[in-house]
């Protein structure tokens, strides 16, 4: 299990390994506590001009993809293990980096060095606030049972949302606000480079300083204010949307779930719900409460340590932050990428031999009730026909026993049937029950009907655009997912 | 530390040349009663228990019981001495000649006294003096003095026998009462191991140690769970030792990798037959694993002990390589083979076999305080197991008198096992509040070096008048744990732990509500296995036609399991060769619901696909009280390629999963080359049958609709590979392998 995380200021890569096994209550094939073996101290995430020289268009900025390729290869070589051997987790490009216009084509050059079995993606931010609550506050979300809980992890250019309960993930939300967009002399607060947000957002606040000029304190104080701000007006419910320069800075709307109440949901109440922060600021932010402050200002060359500050000492925010602590926050996503991000199927898949796995980048284009009938479905068949790759469903709803796989199997067939589905496309059905052999059986006449049709079973139902489905390894299929 | 020279080469331990058997004879009461042979004395002198009746041994009358019990009283030590008990070749078998590795200074004193008068002599005598006259018995006579004590004078002896032994922590010392904790789990799961390892620790468990039985017998798996095992030790801190019970084979490649195999384990047998070729084991291989652990094991140098065995009534019958002896006999025959190796622990779990060896609460009892008392005698350090299975009339009550009797017959220890259901080996033993229980009752504290630990960590303390009693944290797992959500996370990962905190303990017991819930489950499974299959709703589903098993009702199906691997002779007569592909059996096995809460889905599905693939199927048959042997003859008098079992599992202590069904898949070789394919894969020259298993097909298990294909796809290969079973499974791997 892999997970590296090419952020706005820092990378870093996490590797585990884990057994599967069945579990023992549930029956789902799973990763049994997974061991982190290698957990690589963060880089700066490499650009062709170095971040801390002075550059007026720094969002023109290149990842420099060779030293980025370096990165990845020196965490192999430490950590042991060739890239045959990551069959779970991923690498993602996130917050300001993600928005580099090189970013996409670095995808490619992380899958050429991990291999198809995992994901790699860029400017994911919904799946960057699942992965950074899975990987930092996931535990403590359980710990809290129903009690809601918030985690905000904050990098160098974005907060990412993600509200969960038991450590489940409901809502995601990002915005761009980190503590990168002013990037300012070490030691000193004289700007060396703003980002377009950070522009925008000055000539909000009416600060007219640009590079080369010393921000004061009333002007610091401005910006961190609106970050504070803007991500409680963020995650409160019932604010009203976002306008102006807040809604510039929104990169993917937080939304509570319409099934969460007043009584539960207000964060307002830190009794009632509970608040997390994690990526690098997040750290900082603990550290700041625990009292241990930086030997000078902006060590790092950023308003990390005053965004950090401004957050321990906003009594919404520092009500319910000493209350508990996530752990892995400097790294969340990087955890998450590597210990959460891949599941497992069940043993029993259907897979005719005329499908060759992995299979990667596939659309997942929609979902279809268990009780669907022929009609309900050919709509999905049609759109999966178009496909290049061929397209991945997923079942939502228990099957009531013999009968209710048999019918669906049989809409199955019927559906393929009349859509005269192509029969050199994949079509993969993703199923949460263990019946994916039996569906993929029924549905094809024990394999009479030569449709390139797979059936995992024992996967969970996610948001996703894209499924990817590893390297079979005995009997079982890792699956992971991306674009949410 | 014992030296090497202590283990005698066992071609120089001197045993008499055998004997032709001779008759015993007693007239009493105007009828005569004779014995042909010593077995046959020693086999009618004991309790009667179903494993000695099966074989024939067991007296018909308890007049014939007591003529037997009188003439062997009136044996010398050195009739018993010269008259070793044969295998059925006639020859003295590697595990007699142990026995004979005697005190022989000690024996010369004794030899000339009778059976009778050892027994009142050991009654007269101080714990010290039982113990030098135990080192100069062989199994044999410890077995003889067992057959003629009634319970008071078992309990009385063995206790007086104080055995210290000690690994890393000491057991066995005087008015103490240990546990070897049992964190099974069914899949090996590490994270549900160390749950109920925490659970154990937490009521004071483990002392003695923390040995796992594996599900799976791999040296990858075994050193995992060491591993994991030597972390929580550390992690906890508890002062004891651990083990994996594999086979010691696996454990010698482990430890050679460096795992931690602290003590070394293997299950006896008390005839050598059954422990080459059942247990896969021989004296020179134990002689192997006590040398490599003397200079290797990781405690070498620090334990004056470290080997482990665990033995039983019954198991040489079940595998009916007993060589005519009775079970008591051969039971005291694995203790003088363990005597050899100067174990750290030996364990009896007399009662996991089944009703074939011990029937009801009684034999059971009985068994394990002669077991105890002859392991004691012998120089053993006598753990118990006083356990039962669901098939068998053995029940929680059964196995808590017999602790009761044998704690106060000076037990070293007995397992824990989470709330008494082992979630692994679906049997039922003692647990760790059982194990608390009797501590109070008998006042016994936990092992000495445990204790200082236990009492820091709040597990006890002292009252005002300097008793032990529990303290705040016993039955606290939680406090090995650093936050509530590794906690959460081990509690999900570990089957039948109806929730375990503070609260749900009543004193040294689980709350009512927790002990109600556990009793309902195990009330199901029995009822289960007591249900007669229903006729009405197998018959809906299909043309069935009936084929009779030898077991002829319920109870001699339970009682004999071999009958339900015979057709009756009428069935026999109508069955001719069929020449199908596939022939679908369904039985009850041992669980009838099984077969009644997984039929309706599966087997509509099953024929369907069978059907559409255009195998050749014979008509379905019902075989009642059926084992999964019968397959072999059904297959060879109807000349089918293969048999589909569909047969009940044994329940455990889960409602829900004794419905569990299983689908064993019988590949019949009946062509040359296949045969002498499977003959040159297995090492088995007459191999006729090839097996491959799909369990727990029920709700929470694998679907029925979902085993039906699965069953159709495996048959499918089974058909065109020609194989089942492991081979099949390489093959497999080779097409597949091909193909990429």
């Amino acid at each position: 299990m892999a997970g590296f995380d090419f952020g706005t200021t820092t990378s870093s890569a996490v590797f585990a390994r884990a057994k599967v096994v069945r579990n023992g209550i549930t029956g789902v094939m799973e990763y049994a506590t997974p061991e982190i073996f290698f957990a690589a101290e963060p880089q700066y995430t490499p650009y062709l001009s170095k971040p801390s020289e002075v550059d007026s268009e720094p969002d023109s900025e290149l990842i420099d993809e060779q030293v980025l390729a370096s990165y990845i290869d020196f965490w192999l070589g430490a950590a042991q293990i060739n890239s045959g051997e990551i069959s779970a987790g991923g690498a993602i490009v996130t917050g300001l980096a993600a928005q580099k216009e090189n970013a996409s084509a670095i995808r490619g050059l992380i899958r050429a060095r991990i291999g198809d079995a995992v994901i790699a993606t860029a400017n994911d931010p919904s799946l960057e606030s699942w992965l950074a609550f899975m990987g930092s506050a996931r535990d403590l979300s359980r710990e809290l049972s129903a009690k809601p809980l918030i985690n905000l992890d904050i990098g160098g250019g974005t907060t990412n949302i993600a509200l969960g309960t038991n450590g489940q993930v409901h809502s995601t939300g990002c915005l761009f606000i980190g503590a990168r967009h002013v990037r300012v002399t070490p030691g000193t607060y004289r700007v060396v480079g703003l980002s377009s947000y950070a522009r925008h957002l000055f000539a909000h606040l009416r600060i007219a300083k640009k590079e080369g000029d010393d921000l004061s304190e009333r002007e610091r104080g401005a910006i961190v204010d609106f970050y504070v701000t803007t991500i409680r007006h963020a995650i409160t419910k019932n604010s009203p949307a976002f306008e102006g320069c807040a809604k510039f800075h929104e990169q993917a709307h937080f939304s509570f779930p319409p099934w969460m109440s007043e009584s539960t949901a207000p964060f307002e109440a830190p009794a009632r719900s509970a608040i997390a922060v994690s990526g690098g600021v997040g750290e900082l932010v603990y550290q700041a409460m625990d009292g241990e402050l930086p030997a000078s200002i902006t060590p790092f060359g950023d308003l990390g340590w005053d965004l950090a500050l401004k957050i321990a000492g906003d009594d919404f925010f520092s009500a319910s932050l000493k209350q508990q602590r996530p752990k892995n926050m400097g790294r969340a996503t990087a955890f998450g990428l590597a210990l959460h991000n891949t599941e497992i199927s069940g043993t029993t898949i259907y897979l005719p031999p005329t499908v060759t796995l992995p299979l990667t980048d596939l659309p997942v284009i929609g979902r279809v009730s268990s009780a669907v009938t022929s009609e309900g479905i050919i709509p999905l068949l049609n759109l999966a026909a178009k496909s290049g790759a061929g397209a991945a469903i997923q079942v939502e709803g228990k099957f009531i026993g013999a009968k209710g796989v048999q019918q669906f199997a049989a809409s199955l067939r019927e559906a393929l049937h009349k859509v005269a589905y192509p029969r050199d496309k994949v079509l993969v059905f993703l199923i949460d029950g263990n019946v994916g052999k039996a569906v993929g059986s029924l549905a094809t006449s024990w394999g009479q009907n030569f449709y390139r049709l797979v059936v995992i079973d024992e996967v969970s139902l996610r948001d996703a655009s894209f499924v990817n489905l590893g390297k079979m390894i005995h009997q079982i299929v890792p699956v992971s997912f991306y674009g949410m | 530390m014992k030296s090497l020279k202590s283990l005698k080469a066992i071609s120089e331990i001197h045993v008499p040349q055998p004997k032709p058997d001779e008759w015993y004879r007693l007239s009493f009461s105007d009828r005569d009663y004779g014995f042909q042979g010593l077995k046959k004395l020693l086999g009618a002198a004991d309790i009667s228990k179903a494993g000695d009746r099966n074989a024939g041994l067991a007296a018909s009358s308890e007049v014939e019981r007591e003529c037997a019990r009188t003439i062997l009283s009136g044996l010398t030590l050195q009739h018993l001495y010269d008259r070793p008990l044969t295998d059925d070749a006639g020859l003295i078998d590697s595990v007699m000649r142990v026995n004979y590795d005697i005190d022989r200074a000690v024996f010369a004193e004794i030899a000339g006294l009778t059976v009778g008068e050892v027994k009142n002599r050991l009654l007269r005598s101080s714990g010290d003096e039982v113990k030098r006259i135990g080192a100069a018995l062989t199994g044999v006579m410890a077995a003889a003095l067992a057959k003629i004590m009634d319970v008071h004078e078992l309990v009385f002896v063995a206790r007086k026998i104080e055995h210290i032994t000690k690994a890393r922590t000491r057991i066995g010392v005087r008015k103490t009462l240990a546990s070897r904790l049992q964190p099974n789990h069914p899949t090996d799961d590490l994270r549900g191991i160390t749950c109920l390892t925490y659970v154990g620790l937490s009521v004071g468990s483990g002392d003695a140690l923390i040995g796992v039985n594996p599900a799976i017998d791999t040296v990858e798996n075994i050193s995992a769970i060491l591993f994991q095992l030597d972390k929580i030790r550390r992690h906890t801190k508890a002062p004891t030792q651990i083990c994996v019970l594999a086979h010691v084979k696996t454990q010698l490649a482990c430890l050679e990798r460096g795992a931690p195999v602290e003590i070394m384990f293997q299950s006896l047998a008390g005839t050598e037959r059954t422990n080459l070729s059942e247990f896969d084991i021989s004296v020179d291989l134990l002689d192997r694993a006590w040398r490599t652990m003397a200079e290797k094991g990781p405690l070498c140098g620090e334990a004056k002990q470290f080997m482990y065995f665990e033995t039983g009534q019954g198991s040489e019958f079940t595998y009916g390589k007993h060589n005519g002896i009775d079970m008591t006999a051969t039971e005291a025959l694995c203790y003088g083979l363990a005597r050899r190796y100067d174990p750290f622990m030996v364990n009896n779990v007399t009662g996991f076999i089944g009703p074939e060896t011990h029937l009801d609460n009684f034999e059971m009892i009985i068994a394990n305080l002669q077991d105890h008392f002859m392991g004691k005698l012998l120089g053993l350090p006598m753990g118990m197991a006083p356990c039962y299975t669901l098939h068998s009339k053995i029940g929680l009550e059964g196995q808590q008198m017999a602790t009761e009797m044998l704690t106060a017959a000076g037990a070293t220890y007995y397992m824990d096992v989470c709330l008494n259901t082992d979630r692994m080996l679906a049997y039922f033993d003692t647990s760790g509040h059982d194990n608390q229980t009797l501590r109070e009752i008998h006042d016994k504290n936990p092992a000495p070096d445990f204790l200082p630990w236990a009492l820091e960590l709040g597990i006890f303390k002292q009252d005002a008048s300097g008793s032990l009693v529990r303290g705040e944290n016993w039955g606290n797992p939680r406090m090995f744990c650093e936050s509530d959500s590794e906690y959460a996370d081990l509690l999900r990962s570990t089957p039948s732990l109806p929730g375990f905190s503070l609260t749900d303990h009543a004193g040294p017991r689980p709350a009512n509500d927790i002990s109600r819930e556990i009793r309902l489950h195990q009330a199901v499974g029995r009822a289960a296995i007591q249900n007669e299959l229903d006729m009405a709703q197998l018959k809906k589903l299909a043309d069935f036609r009936i084929v009779e098993t030898r077991a002829r009702d319920k109870d001699s199906h339970l009682s004999h399991p071999e009958l339900g691997a015979i057709i009756d002779d009428k069935s026999t007569a109508i069955l001719s060769p069929e020449n199908t592909d596939i022939q679908i059996v369904v039985s009850d096995g041992l669980s009838a619901d099984a077969v009644h809460y997984n039929i309706d889905d599966l087997f509509p599905v099953l024929l369907a696909g069978l059907g559409a693939k255009g195998f050749k199927l014979g008509r379905p048959i019902i075989a009642p009280y059926g084992r999964v042997k019968l397959a072999e003859p059904l297959a060879a008098a109807l000349k089918t390629r293969c048999i589909i079992l569909l047969i009940g599992e044994r329940p455990g202590g889960s409602a829900l999963a004794s419905r569990s069904l299983s689908a064993y898949l019988i590949y019949h070789l009946q062509e040359s080359v296949e045969q002498q394919q499977a003959a040159k894969f297995s090492g088995n020259d007459a191999i006729r049958f090839e097996y491959s298993v799909l369990s727990n097909i029920y709700e929470a298990g694998m679907p029925a609709v979902e085993a039906a294909s699965v069953i159709v796809e495996k048959v499918e290969h089974m058909l065109s590979l020609r194989a089942a079973g492991n081979r099949l499974e390489s093959l497999l791997g080779q097409v597949h392998g091909a193909s990429e």
